[in-house]
C-alpha cells in the first residue's frame, strides 16, 4: 500500500515560522523584547538559550493623531510655566507632555532645570527617560546611577534595561536582583528577570518569576505569552495552552500570541480550535500574514478546502512567495482540480528560483499528484534533474519523500533495476533527519516484499526499521510510525506469517477503524486468520474511511485479490477467477496487483481446465 | 485675514464705554495671543466687564468672526444661552446674566459708507478662581483637600445632569471657583460651548468629529458618538475619572493612557468594524457587541503609577472609584452620582479617621511583609527543586 498510503500523508503544506516575541510588559514606553524561536523549533530544542538575541524598542503608534493633541496641550500647559515652575507635579506633567508632543529638548531643559532645586526622585526618572528616549544611554547611566539604588526600584529597572540592550547581562543581572530585594512582591523586576532567566534558558526560574508578576499585573498579554514560551520550552502542553488562551483574551489582537497558539495547537491537531480567533484577527487585521498563513492552514486540516483556498488567495494578494503557491495547488488538489493544483505548484516552483530548498517541497507534491495520475513519465522527467543534483539543500525529510516519488516514477515507467539500485543508493546516504530515514527504509521493505518478492531483504532492512523507531522514536511524526508499522504487518501478512503480522498490527490497533490502511491491513489479517466475514467487513470499511476514489479502488482491488486468493485455496475455482478478474481490471488499481491478478488467473484457468 | 477681524471685533468691545448701558470696564480675556499660543475657547471671544447694575463682574461672550461662515458653530453659541436658561436658579450652576442680544458696531466698507453690524452676545456670571493648583501643584495640597476638591467637581456635574444637561467638555480648565476658601466657596463648570441637552435635536445630524478636549474625552467619542445624547451623560463621567486620576498623580491622565499602544490599536479595531454600519442606532448596537472584546486590552493606568500620592489606606475605596468611571465601555462607567459621592465622603471620612487609618496602615504592612514571605518561600522551594535537579543529572 506504500504508494497511495504515501500519497495521502506526503502533501506538504508549509507555514514560515515565526520567532515568539518575549516583551517585558505592554505599557510603557520602553520595551526590551527579545525573539524566542517559534513554536515548533522550541518543541525540538527544549529550553536552550535563545539564539539571536535582539532588544527592540517597540514604538508607539498614533492612528488618531495624539501628537497633534499634545502639541496643543503643551503650548496650554506652557502658558503655566511661571506660575507652577517651582512645582515638580507641573513639571512632570508638562515634560510628559513635552516628550509626547515631539518636543523631547524642551522635556530635557524643563527637567534639568528643575532637579537643580528639587530632589524628587521622580524627576530623576523622567529625566534620565527622556536621555533613553533619545538614544542617549550613557547619560541615562549616569542619570540613573545618581538616585538611592538602594531604595530605588524604579531606577535599577532602568539601569537593568539599559545594560541589558548593551548585551551586560551581568550588570543587568545585579540591578534587577536589587530592585527584587527592595521589594520580592513588585511584578516590574519580577517580569524583567523572567524575561532574562527565559533568555539564558532557565525556564523553571522565569516560570517562577512570571508567576510572581501575574499576581499583580494581571491585565499583561504580554505576560502570559512569556509564561507559555517558557512552559512550552519545558514540554508543559496543558500549561501553555491555557497561558496563551488567557493572553488572547486579554487581548484578541495580540499577533504573537495567537500566531504562538496556532502552532502549538497545530501540533497538538487542534486546528479547529484555532480558526474562530484567527478569523476575528484577520478581519481587523488583513495585511498579516502569519494570521492568514495559519488560518489557511487551520483550515485546509479541518477539510474547509474552500474557506483556505479564499484565505491563501488573501495571503497571496499581499505576499507573493514561492511557499503560497505551493500551499494553493495543495488546496486545490483537495478540491479534485488538478490542473489548477498543478498550475500552481508549477508557479512555486517558478517563483523559487535558484533555491533547491524552496523547489523541494512544490516539486515533491507536484510529483506525487504526477504519481497519483499515473503520469509516471512525466514525474520522472521532473525528479531526474533534482535528484541527480548533489548540492540539493532540502531537508532530508522532504528529501526521502522526493526519493520515494521517484522510486514510484521507476517503477511506473518499468525501470524496475534502475529503481531498486537507486533505492540501495538512496539508503546509503547520510540521512540527519530519523523520519525521512524511516519513510526510505519502509519503502525499501515494500518493494522487497510486494515488488521484488525478496522477503529475506525485506527482513533485513525491517530490523534496520524497527531500530530507527526504536532509537529516535521522540523525533518520528506518529503518522510516519504508523505507516512503518502497518507496512510492516502488511509484508509479514504476504508472507502468511500472521502472527509476526499482529504484533505490529496490535502497535496499530487504536487506527483500525479511524485509518483506511490500518483497518485494511486488519481486514487482510481477519481473511488469512479465516474470518472470511469479518475480513471483507473490515475491507468495506477502509474503503469508506478512504478519502479519495483512487484509494477505494485500490483498497478495493487489494481486497477481491485476497477474495480470489482466498477461493482458490477452498477450491472454488470458479469464484477464485471471478475475483481475480475484477482485481486485474481494476484501472487505478496497482499494476502489481493487477500483474499479479493475472498470472494468478491464468493459473487457476489452467487448474480449472 | 480672520486675526485682523477678531482685532477689529475686540477693539470695537474694549471702546464701549457701557454695554447695554450696563456693563464697563470692557476688557477682553482670550485675545490677543502672546506668541505661540493657542485660543482658548471654540466659538467666543471672552470679556470681562463690570455690571453697574450689580457691581459683580461679569463674563460676555461674544461670536468669534473667524466662525461666522460656520453654521455648526454659530449654532452652538446661539444653543448655549439657551442651555444656561434651564440652569437659572440652580445651585452650583454657572448663572446667565442677560440672554442674548446685539450690539452693533460700525463697519466701513470699501465704498466709503459704513453700515452697522450685529454682534451676538451673552452675559453670565465671572468667576474669579480656576482650580489649576489642584492639578498644577498637587504636592501643596493634602489628600483630603483633593478629595473635598473632587467632591465639589461631581456636585458641580450632578448639578447640570440633573437638569438634563451633559457638558461633553469636562476639564479643569473649565472648572472655577468663586473663593479661594474650600470651606466656602462652589466650583462651577463654565463654557457651555459644547454642551447639549438630552432632550434636543442634533444641530447636524452627522457630526461625528471630536466634541470637546480630547485630552478628556472618552475612547467612544473618538468613533463618532460625539453627539449621541444617549453616551453623553457617560462620556461626562470619563473626564470625572481623568480628573481625579490628575489631581493625585504627577502625570496627565490621556498621556499614561495612550503609552499603552492596545489604546490606539482597540480605538482602530472598533473604528474599523463601525466603519461598515450605516446608521448611528446601528453602530451604537454594534459598538455595545464588540467593544466586550478589547476593554481588557485597556485597562486604565494604575491609579498608583505615577507617583501618586493618595494614601495607601484609602486605596481600596477610591482605585475603584476611579477604574468604574474611566472604564473603556461606557455602558460599564459608574452614573449614580450618589454612590459616587457616597464612596468620595467614605475615603474623606477615612483619611479623618487616624484609628482607621493606622489599623489600615498595619494591615497593609502584615499583607506585605505576609506576600513578601510567600514569595521569597517559592523562591527558595524552586531553588532547592533546581539544585537537586541538577544533582540528579549530575
Amino acid at each position: 500500500m506504500l504508494n497511495a498510503q504515501s500519497l495521502s500523508e506526503t502533501k506538504e503544506i508549509e507555514s514560515k515560522q515565526k520567532d515568539i516575541d518575549i516583551v517585558v510588559d505592554d505599557e510603557s514606553l520602553f520595551q526590551i523584547s527579545f525573539e524566542l524561536p517559534s513554536a515548533d523549533t522550541i518543541k525540538t530544542i527544549h529550553c536552550k538559550p535563545a539564539h539571536g538575541i535582539s532588544v527592540s524598542e517597540i514604538s508607539t503608534q498614533d492612528p488618531f493623531n495624539f501628537r497633534e493633541l499634545f502639541q496643543k496641550e503643551f503650548i496650554n500647559l506652557t502658558k503655566k510655566h511661571d506660575k507652577y515652575k517651582d512645582s515638580s507635579s507641573f513639571i512632570l506633567k508638562l515634560s510628559g507632555v513635552a516628550t509626547l508632543s515631539g518636543n523631547i529638548d524642551k522635556a530635557e531643559e524643563l527637567l534639568s532645570d528643575s532637579i537643580k532645586g528639587n530632589d524628587n526622585p521622580a524627576l530623576l526618572h523622567k529625566l534620565g527617560d527622556t536621555f533613553i528616549l533619545q538614544g542617549l544611554n550613557e547619560k541615562a547611566l549616569e542619570v540613573f546611577n545618581q538616585a538611592d539604588l538602594q531604595a530605588d526600584i524604579y531606577s535599577n529597572l532602568r539601569l537593568a534595561y539599559i545594560y541589558t540592550k548593551q548585551n551586560n547581562l551581568k550588570k543587568a543581572f545585579e540591578h534587577l536582583d536589587t530592585a527584587q530585594r527592595i521589594d520580592p512582591t513588585d511584578f516590574r523586576p519580577q517580569l524583567f528577570l523572567g524575561l532574562v532567566h527565559l533568555k539564558t534558558g532557565q525556564c523553571e526560574k522565569a516560570i517562577r518569576n512570571f508567576r510572581v508578576a501575574a499576581a499583580t499585573k494581571k491585565d499583561s498579554s504580554s505576560l502570559h505569552v512569556n509564561l507559555a514560551a517558557a512552559h512550552w520550552s519545558l514540554g508543559h502542553t496543558d500549561k501553555t495552552i491555557k497561558e496563551l488562551k488567557q493572553a488572547i483574551s486579554i487581548n484578541p489582537l495580540n499577533e504573537n500570541a495567537l500566531v504562538f497558539y496556532s502552532d502549538v495547537m497545530f501540533n497538538l491537531d487542534y486546528n479547529d480550535k484555532t480558526i474562530q480567533p484567527l478569523e476575528f484577527f484577520v478581519k481587523l487585521n488583513s495585511s498579516s500574514k502569519f494570521a492568514w498563513e495559519r488560518l489557511a492552514r487551520a483550515y485546509y486540516f479541518t477539510g474547509k478546502y474552500t474557506k483556505a483556498k479564499h484565505a491563501l488567495d488573501n495571503l497571496i494578494s499581499i505576499s507573493d512567495e514561492p511557499y503560497t503557491y505551493n500551499n494553493l495547488g495543495v488546496v486545490y488538489w483537495q478540491m479534485r482540480e488538478h490542473k489548477a493544483a498543478l498550475k500552481c505548484l508549477f508557479e512555486a516552483i517558478e517563483k523559487s528560483g535558484d533555491d533547491s530548498k524552496q523547489i523541494s517541497i512544490p516539486l515533491l507534491n507536484m510529483a506525487i499528484i504526477l504519481n497519483e495520475k499515473r503520469k509516471y513519465q512525466e514525474c520522472y522527467n521532473i525528479l531526474k534533474t533534482y535528484i541527480s543534483n548533489p548540492k540539493s539543500a532540502a531537508d532530508d525529510r522532504i528529501l526521502s519523500k522526493i526519493e520515494i516519488q521517484y522510486f514510484i516514477a521507476l517503477e511506473g515507467t518499468d525501470r524496475h533495476d534502475i529503481a531498486a539500485h537507486e533505492l540501495k543508493l538512496f539508503l546509503n546516504r547520510h540521512y540527519s533527519d530519523a523520519e525521512g530515514r524511516l519513510l526510505l527504509l519502509t519503502c525499501k521493505i515494500y518493494s522487497d516484499a510486494v515488488i521484488y518478492k525478496n522477503m529475506n531483504d525485506c527482513y533485513k532492512f525491517t530490523e534496520k526499521l524497527l531500530t530507527v523507531i526504536k532509537e529516535c522514536r521522540d523525533k518520528i511524526p506518529e503518522n510516519s510510525i504508523r505507516f512503518a508499522y502497518n507496512n510492516i504487518a502488511f509484508n509479514y501478512l504476504l508472507d502468511n506469517k500472521v502472527n509476526d503480522a499482529f504484533v505490529y498490527i496490535n502497535k496499530n490497533f487504536k487506527y483500525v477503524y479511524t485509518d483506511a490502511y490500518c483497518t485494511a491491513t486488519y481486514g487482510l489479517y481477519n481473511i488469512k486468520k479465516g474470518n472470511l466475514q469479518d475480513g471483507i467487513k473490515l475491507y468495506e470499511t477502509a474503503i469508506s474511511l478512504a478519502t479519495t476514489k483512487d484509494i477505494k479502488d485500490k483498497i478495493r482491488q487489494r481486497l477481491n485479490l485476497e477474495l480470489g486468493k482466498y477461493a482458490l485455496s477452498s477450491g472454488n475455482t470458479k469464484e477464485a477467477m471471478r475475483y481475480f478478474t475484477k482485481a486485474s481490471g481494476e484501472n487505478n488499481g496497482y499494476k502489481y496487483v493487477t500483474k499479479e491478478a493475472i498470472e494468478l488467473f491464468k493459473s487457476t484457468q489452467q487448474i480449472s481446465n | 485675514m480672520l486675526d485682523d477681524n477678531r482685532d477689529f471685533l475686540v477693539n470695537e468691545f474694549v471702546k464701549i464705554t457701557s454695554l447695554n448701558g450696563r456693563y464697563e470696564q470692557v476688557e477682553c480675556v482670550n485675545w490677543p495671543l502672546a506668541s505661540g499660543e493657542e485660543k482658548r475657547g471654540y466659538f467666543s471671544l471672552v470679556f470681562k466687564a463690570l455690571d453697574n447694575t450689580t457691581g459683580k463682574n461679569v463674563a460676555i461672550k461674544v461670536m468669534d468672526p473667524s466662525h461666522l461662515g460656520d453654521d455648526y458653530r454659530i449654532n452652538c453659541f446661539k444653543r448655549e444661552p439657551k442651555i444656561l436658561t434651564e440652569i437659572i436658579g440652580k445651585k452650583r450652576c454657572l448663572q446667565l446674566v442677560d440672554e442674548m442680544r446685539q450690539h452693533y458696531i460700525k463697519v466701513a466698507l470699501p465704498n466709503g459708507h459704513q453700515m452697522d453690524f450685529p454682534c451676538d452676545y451673552f452675559v453670565t456670571d465671572w468667576l474669579d478662581y480656576n482650580i489649576d493648583d489642584y492639578f498644577l501643584s498637587k504636592e501643596t495640597f493634602s489628600s483630603t483637600i483633593k478629595l473635598i476638591t473632587f467632591r465639589h467637581i461631581v456636585s458641580s456635574v450632578e448639578a447640570i445632569h440633573s437638569s438634563n444637561i451633559f457638558h461633553r467638555d469636562l476639564k479643569p480648565d473649565n472648572m472655577r471657583t468663586d473663593s479661594q476658601n474650600i470651606d466656602d466657596r462652589f466650583i462651577l463648570v463654565i463654557d457651555f460651548g459644547t454642551a447639549a441637552q438630552y432632550d434636543s435635536g442634533k444641530l447636524m445630524p452627522d457630526y461625528g468629529y471630536q466634541v470637546g478636549h480630547t485630552m478628556y474625552s472618552a475612547p467612544e467619542t473618538f468613533l463618532g458618538f460625539a453627539g449621541e445624547r444617549s453616551i453623553a451623560k457617560y462620556t461626562d463621567v470619563y473626564a470625572l475619572g481623568c480628573m481625579l486620576y490628575e489631581l493625585f498623580n504627577d502625570s496627565l491622565y490621556f498621556t499614561q493612557c495612550t503609552s499603552n499602544a492596545n489604546f490606539g490599536m482597540a480605538l482602530t479595531a472598533l473604528g474599523f468594524t463601525l466603519s461598515a454600519i450605516p446608521t448611528i442606532e446601528e453602530k451604537i448596537k454594534c459598538y455595545n457587541g464588540a467593544v466586550g472584546n478589547y476593554a481588557r486590552m485597556v485597562e486604565p493606568p494604575d491609579f498608583f503609577g505615577f507617583n501618586c500620592t493618595l494614601p495607601g489606606c484609602i486605596s481600596g475605596v477610591v482605585t475603584p472609584l476611579y477604574k468604574s468611571l474611566v472604564h473603556f465601555d461606557y455602558n460599564k462607567r459608574l452614573y449614580n452620582f450618589d454612590v459616587l459621592r457616597t464612596r468620595i465622603d467614605k475615603a474623606i471620612r477615612a483619611l479623618a479617621n487616624e484609628e482607621y487609618q493606622k489599623r489600615s496602615i498595619e494591615k497593609r504592612r502584615i499583607f506585605k511583609i505576609n506576600a513578601i514571605r510567600k514569595a521569597e518561600e517559592k523562591q527558595l522551594r524552586l531553588n532547592n527543586y533546581l539544585n537537586s535537579a541538577k544533582r540528579i543529572s549530575c
